[in-house]
């Protein structure tokens, strides 16, 4: 890479400022002090690396104008392709950096690493780019990093330091001998923490010893204690025992003293008394029973044989039930009796009044055999019609005539009036106004007629004819009027005077004639009356009958026929009581005459000779039944009497029997021996009795042989203070049982807890753990120990092998730069050191450090030298920029550095700065061609 | 003809704890502390329920000699009362973990359940029955035997069938303390039907049934404990004529917690998902195989792809574990992942970085030269100074026995390959 134009835009003192005369291969930048030379280099440094980070004292370019900082480098490469670096502040300390080509293409930035060949910042200002101080300062600073890239290793493993760094830093982070951050650190503590608790709680078990002796001779006394214990509790029992038994054992001597007392048959029915109490029983009860039985027998056998009175009666039970069954009936009609008969004759009475009112001569049996049709009553309907209808017209005749007359008279009257003046004004004036009134009406009429027809109304219309049709009329009768009124003495009075006149003449003969035709009507109503009598005498009734009275009459007979068929009903049912009764009162006799029970002829005795007959047939039946009943229990009664002796025979057999058994006859001698027998067997028993307490008290163990030698010659004061003694000794050794029993407790429970403690095993748990965890990152450290190991052989066999080539070009050029006085350079494996041959004033080895000042900076510029060459062949050829490197030189050794970088800028561009006039001219001396770029104070 | 069965156990180690992650999960630590005692109550059950003869142990019933808890001999002894009950025997002989000068409770051993001393005697089945086997049995007397005991057993009678009970290392296995040491030979020559062996905590007949007389068995650890006992263990179900031949030898698995490690392949795994879901699968499948039981695997990545470079990530791994954890450790029976292991390998091509001029190039040829080289193994071992840690003051009594082994180093050198190629070459990768 060759650097062809650098354009600052804003740097520290600089500002927009462009240094592009860079054609030769080497060129010296000369300015005095304060120039910007120091800046530039910097400038170049962190265009191609980034602005530095922090405060450090690279910072000091920041810009405090508005100008932007940073700016750009124009460079073209190795292979000729031409690329603008710019970088300017950004986002990121280090700036942002801007590649493009020729055409102003961009490229990416990221590839300025591999631009500038995988040269870090510190191989780069190192190596290539460097002051006076950096020129010394070389073998402190990065001593490592430039070393490897020295030694070659790096050179060709551009990430070799981040890898050193990264597997040392993972290593280390694992464990660091003496570290205590390190994990294999914390592991270890927790181990400890671990070993420790476990220890703790491992002395559980010299505890759990020691528990457990304790607990083992605990028991064993327990034992032993508990062995007396029971001792004395064995004695104290046997004491008790002996104490208890006394009173029984006493009791046992008494009972057997009186024992031996008593006589005893050995054989005597079990159970004597009550059996003999029983048997006795039985058999006064067998007795009494046959007593009972043979007394029953007797009194059924009188009963089956009796006597009844009026049995014969039994024969009559059919009629004495008819009697029982029909007294009601009886009774009832004698009471009904009166009653119907009264019925009867008022019945009678009244058809003989009825009879009265027809008429002396009509009997019941002429009214019986009177035939009353429909015809006659037909008959005597049409004759009083007929006669209605003659009377009618005659009556009508004569009202006729009385009319005619009236009139007639009337007439005579106006004939009389007319002779007399009797007209006045008043009435004509009257009559006109009454005229008005009238066409007053009619025209009324008309138009309310007229309006009802234009309005459509009924109402009006009829209303307005009505008024019209009135009106008219009312006119018509007052013009009549007037037309008629008579004409008094005038003419037209006159005129209705002979008209009145012959009006009454019309009259009177109208009258005559119907006076005539009442002649004639008269006679028609005589020829009816001689037909009706007639009628009436071929009847055979009353004449003097009119056909409505004959109606009445015919009604009458209908009434008394009705009558007589009544009576004749009654008089039936008057005689049927009576027969009734009569055939009721035969039974009765028939009957009561066989038990000698008579009747008189009144209903009373009749009733009484029933209840008696009744009762006594009831009285003989029931007798009757009853002796029946003990004839058909009489087989029964002597069965069972037959049995009751037999069972009695039996029992009395068994009651000798078992006296016999009692040797004795005698029940009262049985009864003595029984009870004397009964007194020893209780005896028996008391001394098995107390036997038995005897071995309930004293126990099975306890023989009672045994018992009666302990119990002889002893008393029970004397065993009970020996129990107290003994007592008072147990309750000691009790107490100290339960000392005993409390302390084992406590062993137990410290035992237990001891058993239950898991501590142990959890703490061996987590140390497992603990273990596998340390051998998991022993493993890992291992891994990266490996690695680092790997680098190490490896960068060491490299470097070997190719620490002479780089170190042959170092010496080569030191040689050059001392005039032969040092002749090689080299690196002894166990030195962190640089050493020299020196050859003048003889052959000698020199640590670097022992080299002058000048000769050790002349020694770093050859190693930078053969540095940037292997770093050339192998990677990129990049740009040196020394600022008053060749200051302490002397100017012999300057001139063949200067002639170097001649040499070296062939390959790699050289620029130079100084403020040196005649290390300017050194430089354009020493190298042909070497370009010149002056600067001034002023330029910045 | 009569037949005699007994169950054949050893190395019970009751009440040893496992070496996982217990703190994390506390009800889990509690299961896991209490299964050597369930296997053992199992064991108790098995025989019971089988009506077998005798119970058999050979050896290491505790696992500590100078430690055993007083709780584990109360259970042990709580097992020999059931046993007793049921009329069954035991033959107890103990071992270098519980050795007879260590630490007794003093506890009461049941009728019928038969401690073995510090000599060889013999006792048999039956006092009762003529043809009963007849065990001879020996205890470690303290826990440093390196005595040959075989060589101390009584000759058997030859009428009866007899059983050798002992703990004790056949064969110089050199992947144990060599206790009790004694030859196959010895065995064969000792006369006895059934040598009833402890200490190999690896299941492993000697001699089975069809090698003849006698049938020599280890039947390992009834409990697997830590990553290193993985797969099945349990017991041996044995059959054994009058006449002392052995007619039915059969394993019986006891372990209620199983060690496993699962196997995953990367290659056709592209994203994180896919890795989790792979992973998920594959604790699923393994939990349905395991019959019921807990589970505590580890997981070892293979193959290579584009997740490779997540996985190099640090916390990447144990992060996985712990979501594995929050799904799979709730369930009864649990699934514990106890680590996951990465070996999986990035995507280049190692060869073709191996012929490469420069450090990388150099790097994978010296990993190449060291791994065939046991010399240039232990001069890394020695520049890797291993001993700082191994040898550190406190940590060393922890892990001075798990000093890596030449072929673990070998692995273990793959995987610092991998990190540091993830961390070399990793722009490269990325760009490939």
């Amino acid at each position: 890479m060759r650097i062809d134009e650098i354009n600052i835009d804003g740097f520290g003192t600089l500002s927009d400022k462009t240094i592009d005369q860079f054609e030769s291969p080497l060129t010296v930048i000369y300015g005095p002090n304060e120039a910007g030379k120091s800046t530039i280099l910097s400038y170049v440094r962190q265009i191609l690396f980034g602005f530095p980070t922090g405060r450090t004292s690279d910072n000091k370019y920041l810009i405090e104008s508005n100008l932007k900082h940073g700016g750009s480098l124009r460079v073209t490469m190795d292979d000729d392709r031409s690329l603008t670096i710019a970088r300017h502040a950004g986002r990121t300390a280090a700036g942002t950096v801007a590649l493009h080509d020729a055409q102003n293409n961009p490229i990416d930035a990221s590839e300025l690493p591999r631009l500038l060949g995988g040269a870090t910042r510190s191989v780069f200002e190192s190596i290539f780019a460097f002051d006076l101080d950096e020129l010394s300062s070389f073998n402190s600073a990065n001593n490592e990093e430039i070393k490897s890239l020295l030694y070659g290793a790096g050179m060709s493993a551009p990430r070799m330091t981040e890898t050193l760094r990264e597997v040392d830093k993972a290593k280390n982070e694992i464990f660091l001998p003496g570290g205590q951050k390190q994990r294999v650190a914390q592991i270890l503590r927790d181990l400890d923490d671990t070993e420790s608790g476990l220890r703790t709680v491992q002395n559980q078990a010299t505890e759990y010893r020691a528990l457990k002796k304790e607990e083992a001779e605990t028991k064993v006394s327990a034992v032993k204690i508990n062995d007396s214990i029971s001792d004395g509790q064995s004695n104290r029992r046997l004491l008790n025992r002996r104490i208890e038994a006394w009173d029984t054992w006493i009791d046992l001597g008494n009972n057997r003293e009186r024992l031996a007392e008593i006589p005893i048959r050995t054989e005597f029915p079990e159970d004597p008394i009550s059996r003999l109490d029983t048997l006795e029983e039985k058999l006064a009860n067998a007795r009494s029973t046959v007593e009972d039985v043979t007394d029953r027998h007797h009194i059924a056998f009188d009963a089956s044989t009796e006597e009844i009175l009026h049995e014969p009666l039994l024969e009559r039970s059919r009629a004495v039930r008819k009697i029982v069954e029909q007294r009601g009936a009886f009774e009832a009609s004698i009471r009904d009796l009166p009653e119907r008969q009264a019925e009867l004759y008022s019945e009678q009475t009244r058809i003989k009044e009825d009879l009265a009112t027809l008429g002396p001569d009509w009997t019941q049996q002429r009214v019986a055999d009177f035939d009353l049709t429909i015809a006659l009553r037909d008959q005597i309907e049409q004759f009083r019609s007929s006669r209605a209808e003659v009377d009618q017209i005659l009556r009508a005749r004569e009202l006729e005539i009385e009319r005619i007359e009236s009139e007639v008279s009337h007439a005579e009257q106006r004939s009389s009036e007319f002779k007399v003046e009797s007209t006045s004004e008043n009435d004509r004036s009257l009559n006109r106004a009454q005229l008005l009134i009238a066409s007053t009406a009619v025209i009324a009429g008309v138009t309310l007629a007229i309006t009802g027809l234009v309005i459509n109304s009924t109402v009006f219309f009829g209303i307005g004819i009505g008024a019209g049709v009135s009106g008219l009329l009312f006119a018509g009768n007052l013009i009549r009027d007037r037309g008629s009124s008579p004409a008094g003495i005038s003419h037209a009075d006159r005129g209705r005077l002979l008209e009145n006149r012959r009006f009454e003449d019309r009259l009177r003969r109208q009258l005559g004639s119907t006076e005539q035709l009442k002649i004639s009507d008269i006679q028609k109503r005589q020829e009816e009356c001689v037909s009706w009598h007639g009628w009436l005498s071929a009847n055979d009734l009353p004449e003097a009958l009119s056909p409505r009275g004959a109606s009445d009459f015919l009604n009458q007979i209908e009434t008394v026929k009705g009558r007589q068929s009544l009576a004749t009903e009654r008089q039936d049912r008057v005689s049927a009581i009576q027969d009734d009764i009569n055939e009721y009162r035969e039974l009765v006799s028939d009957v009561g005459e066989l038990v000698g029970i008579g009747i008189d002829d009144d209903s009373i005795s009749v009733q009484t000779a029933s209840n008696e007959i009744s009762e006594l047939f009831d009285s003989v039946n029931l007798a009757s039944q009853r002796r029946d009943a003990v004839k058909q229990s009489m087989p029964e009664l002597d069965t069972e009497l037959g049995a009751d002796t037999r069972r009695l025979r039996q029992i009395e057999t068994e009651f000798n029997q078992f006296l016999a058994e009692g040797k004795t006859e005698d029940a009262e001698e049985f009864r003595r021996l029984a009870i004397q027998h009964d007194v020893h067997r209780e005896l028996e028993g008391s001394e098995r009795d107390l036997l038995d307490d005897l071995r309930h008290i004293v126990g099975p163990d306890y023989d009672l042989t045994e018992l009666d030698t302990d119990l002889n010659g002893n008393s029970k004061d004397l065993m009970i203070s020996e129990l107290e003694l003994l007592d008072s000794e147990l309750a000691g050794i009790e107490r100290d049982r339960n000392d005993l029993n409390k302390r084992l407790g406590e062993l137990t429970v410290n035992i237990d807890s001891l058993v239950d403690d898991e501590q142990a095993s959890k703490f061996r748990a987590t140390k497992a753990s603990l273990i596998s965890a340390l051998q998991d990152q022993a493993v890992d450290w291992t891994r990266y120990s490996l690695a680092m190991a790997l680098l190490d052989v490896t960068r060491h066999k490299y470097e070997k092998e190719r620490q002479p080539a780089i170190l042959e070009r170092a010496s080569d050029y030191f040689s050059e730069f001392t005039d032969g006085r040092y002749e090689r350079v080299f690196s002894p494996l166990d030195e962190p050191e640089f050493h020299v041959v020196e050859t003048d004033p003889y052959p000698q080895n020199k640590p670097a450090s022992k080299l002058s000042r000048g000769t050790l900076e002349q020694l770093y510029l050859a190693m930078r030298f053969a540095a940037v060459e292997e770093f050339g062949e192998q990677r990129e050829y990049l740009p040196i920029v020394v600022d008053e490197v060749l200051v302490n030189f002397d100017l012999n050794r300057a001139e063949k550095a200067a002639r170097s970088f001649g040499e070296i800028a062939k390959n790699n561009q050289v620029i130079v700065f100084t403020c040196h006039p005649w290390m300017r001219d050194l430089f354009k001396d020493a190298v042909p061609g070497a370009g010149l770029i002056e600067l001034d104070s002023g330029s910045r | 003809m009569a037949i005699y069965r007994f169950v054949h156990a050893s190395d019970l180690h009751l009440d040893s704890q496992f070496g996982v992650l217990s703190s994390e999960f506390p009800d889990l630590a509690e299961i896991l502390r209490k299964s050597t005692f369930e296997t053992y109550d199992r064991i108790v059950e098995l025989c019971i329920e089988e009506e077998i003869d005798a119970l058999l142990i050979a050896g290491d019933v505790f696992d500590s000699a100078d430690k055993n808890t007083l709780g584990a001999q109360l259970s042990f002894v709580s097992g020999l009362e059931r046993l007793s009950q049921h009329g069954i025997r035991a033959f107890v002989c103990h071992g270098n973990h519980d050795p007879l000068d260590g630490w007794q409770a003093g506890l009461d051993w049941p009728e019928g359940a038969h401690q073995f001393g510090p000599e060889p005697h013999a006792i048999p089945f039956d006092d009762d029955d003529p043809h009963s086997p007849i065990v001879t049995g020996v205890s470690y007397s303290t826990q440093e035997v390196r005595t040959n005991l075989v060589k101390l057993f009584p000759s058997p009678i030859a009428s009866r069938p007899s059983i050798g009970l002992i703990h004790a290392n056949v064969g110089a296995d050199t992947g144990h303390e060599n206790y009790a040491p004694c030859t196959i030979e010895d065995l064969v020559a000792s006369g006895h039907d059934y040598w009833a062996l402890g200490h190999v905590h690896t299941r492993r007949e000697i001699r089975g049934l069809d090698d003849g007389a006698p049938v020599v068995v280890y039947p390992g650890n009834s409990q697997g404990r830590h990553r290193n006992e993985r797969g099945s263990r349990g017991v041996y179900k044995v059959e054994m004529d009058e006449h002392g031949g052995v007619t039915k030898l059969e394993f019986h698995p006891t372990d209620g917690i199983r060690w496993e490690e699962l196997a995953c392949s990367i290659d056709e795994l592209q994203t994180d998902q896919d890795l989790i879901d792979a992973l998920d699968e594959k604790v699923n499948s393994a939990i349905d195989g395991n019959d019921g039981r807990h589970l505590v695997y580890r997981i070892r990545l293979t193959g290579s792809g584009s997740l490779h470079d997540s996985l190099v990530r640090p916390n990447y791994s144990s992060d996985l574990r712990d979501r594995l954890n929050s799904t799979f450790t709730g369930l009864r029976p649990f699934a514990l992942c106890e680590k996951i292991i990465d070996g999986s390998s990035m995507q280049f091509d190692r060869e073709q970085l191996a012929l490469g001029t420069d450090f990388v190039a150099d790097l994978l040829t010296l990993i190449d030269q060291i791994k065939k080289a046991p010399e240039q193994l232990a001069q890394l071992k020695d520049s890797a100074e291993l001993e700082k840690l191994y040898e550190h003051g406190k940590a060393r009594r922890y892990i001075r026995d798990s000093v890596p082994s030449e072929s673990i180093l070998v692995d273990l050198i793959d995987e610092a390959e991998r990190i540091l190629l993830f961390y070399l070459v990793e722009e490269e990768g990325s760009q490939s």
